[in-house]
């Protein structure tokens, strides 16, 4: 510095700004970086809750490139130090449908999977890891996929299940994969859409067995609904948006376990006749209606349904065909009711979805009594002016818990009348 | 730099050497407008009242408003598409709007590869996607491609999902 005091003032302004030029780029590299590449500094909204049987509340989050997993005692008031589920950071997928998934076992083991994004548009893996000591720590997260080229496998879905007599819990994960699609196009063939795989593990999530086809030709952006029903079969049921003959993008649902899946084992499950080459980022919600069946609600576009209305619908099924019909319109079209989330209990159904407002959006609830027959007027739940994650349903023991996660009131938790 | 450095510099400040500090000054303030040009050229940052400011920009002009996003497996060959087509439509201006927030790398990469016609490319600013989209248009739900076409009266038409060619040239050839 004190050699510089020779040159003429001007000279030594431009040595020092040339000396401090790296330091003044990184910098506004590094604002470049947070302002661009993250967006705001805050975690992404997009999150998984469950509870476990002693009530505490467990969470699955994404923040700097790591799945966090924290629990908390006061249902959400005040959650512990988060475990780092990925220890090497990896580019986690949260916008539109995709958020990481947080399951408990049957011992209250703790199952987590997510998807990576890898460097190419579209392309990722599916991973997992779970904690078997009651959310201490995770065991090294792992892919659970074999293919591992560099396409898309997206879109992961988790559910978990016990056989009666297996000491261990099954696992299934689903997702959006593109494998197929990529060898059609090598092969010069048409296919369309992309397809659902699924893997399964009978280890309690140490080890899955190589992955199956469930269906081809889903839809490419769209989150899969993934239920196991409780009744000791020990399958699971998944309900996607697909692309049917002609490009109409409606929702097929099946059932499934380890064995092959045939492909009389998917039916059609929604009507709207949507036709449209596009992503709409809106997948549906599955709930199981007693011993008879399932509740189903989705979006649909509304270029080809009755009304011509874009709009969310909800329907019962049985394992072949509709129970009731037509589909129910739900919530305020125009204030673009979407994102529905299902739970049931016995004949008790609830319903809850996300419309905007002008100065934020508000979360609704519907309930039935009657396994869906017949539903109670839409009640406004939450609302919140900044921006906010899709509604989430959740049991606590046999009572019901509505969960909104939002940008400016935090974790919005509400626990519903729940017949006894 | 060092602090030491820092502290010499704030100490010969104190010493009447003001010129030289605004010198500096000036310099790191022309640098860093620089960057953020630079950074303005790849994507203008997209708000809640940016469709207004547009349709303001091209009054009485006819542009296509054409929103895309990285996950978008149909928003790639609609983007080429658009691209040749105001290619041989030079009077129609397109401008193309990446609702990916916070990843303007990746969407930059993803831009140049198609090496569309220059145009004005914007990305969605902010922490909320949801709400930009509510205020861009309360009909769109958030299907990719959406793009909208607005004649010279700017009479818009909006399209979920890709134009057919024949729908394009259609519509060029119903322009004023």
């Amino acid at each position: 510095m004190r050699m510089l005091m020779v040159l003429p003032a001007s000279c030594r302004a431009m040595v020092l700004f040339l000396l401090g030029l790296p330091a003044l780029l990184a910098t506004s590299l590094a604002l470049a970086h947070e302002g661009h590449d993250h967006g705001a500094a805050a975690a992404p909204l997009a999150i998984s809750l469950v509870f476990d049987a002693q009530g505490t509340l467990w969470r699955a989050s994404v923040k700097d490139g790591h799945v966090l997993v924290d629990s908390s005692r006061d249902n959400g008031q005040h959650f512990d130090t988060p475990r780092v589920v990925n220890p090497d950071v990896q580019k986690i997928g949260v916008d539109g449908d995709a958020k990481p998934k947080l399951a408990l076992g049957s011992a209250g083991q703790l199952y987590v999977t997510w998807t990576q994004a890898l460097q190419k548009p579209y392309t990722g893996y599916i991973w997992f890891a779970r904690s078997v000591d009651g959310g201490k720590r995770f065991e090294p997260p792992f892919i659970v996929h074999q293919d591992r080229a560099e396409i898309t496998h997206r879109f992961d879905a988790l559910a978990v299940t016990r056989m009666p007599g297996q000491s261990e819990d099954r696992l299934y994960v689903a997702w959006v994969d593109k494998r197929d699609l990529l060898a059609a196009q090598a092969a010069a063939k048409p296919y369309a859409g992309a397809a659902i795989y699924y893997a399964v593990s009978d280890d309690g999530g140490a080890s899955f067995a190589a992955e199956r086809k469930l269906a081809d030709s889903s839809c490419e952006c769209c989150r899969i609904a993934l239920v196991t029903p409780e009744d000791g079969s020990g399958d699971a049921v998944a309900l996607w948006r697909h692309v049917f003959e002609g490009g109409v993008r409606d929702h097929a649902i099946a059932r499934f376990n380890t064995k092959s899946v045939s492909a009389d084992a998917i039916k059609r499950a929604s009507f709207g006749n949507w036709q449209i080459d596009a992503c709409p980022h809106h997948g549906p919600a599955l709930a199981q209606g007693g011993d008879w069946g399932w509740h189903m609600a989705w979006f649909d576009g509304g270029t080809h349904n009755r009304e011509k209305m874009p709009g969310l619908f909800y329907a019962r099924m049985d394992g072949e065909a509709w129970v009731s019909s037509p589909a129910k319109r739900i919530g305020d079209g125009s204030k673009q009711a979407g994102h529905p989330a299902l739970i049931s209990r016995g004949d008790a159904v609830w319903l809850a979805w996300r419309e905007m407002e002008t100065d934020g959006s508000r979360l609704y609830l519907m309930r039935s009594q009657d396994g869906g027959r017949s539903w109670g007027e839409a009640e406004a739940m939450f609302n919140t002016a900044g921006s906010a994650d899709y509604p989430m349903l959740l049991m606590r023991g046999t009572q019901v818990y509505l969960a909104w996660n939002t940008a400016r009131d935090g974790l919005l938790l509400k626990s519903l009348e729940t017949a006894p | 730099m060092s602090m030491g450095d820092l502290a010499v510099i704030r100490g010969r400040a104190t010493h009447g050497m003001a010129r030289e500090i605004a010198l500096i000054g000036i310099l790191i303030v022309v640098s860093m407008a620089g960057s953020r040009w630079a950074m303005a050229a790849d994507f203008q940052p997209w708000q809640g009242d940016s469709r207004r400011a547009l349709e303001q920009q091209y009054a009485r002009k006819p542009f296509i408003l054409a929103l895309w996003s990285l996950d978008c497996a149909y928003c790639a060959e609609d983007l080429r598409t658009l691209g040749a087509w105001v290619r041989q439509h030079p009077h129609v201006t397109l401008v193309t709007v990446n609702t990916d927030i916070g990843q303007a790398t990746e969407a930059a990469t993803f831009m140049d590869a198609l090496a569309l016609p220059a145009h004005s490319r914007w990305q969605f600013a902010g922490n909320d996607a949801d709400r930009l989209r509510y205020q861009l248009d309360p009909a769109w739900y958030g299907e990719l491609p959406r793009t909208y076409f607005y004649d010279a009266r700017h009479n818009v038409q909006a399209i979920s999902g890709r134009p057919a060619k024949d729908w394009l040239d259609n519509w060029g050839r119903s322009l004023p």
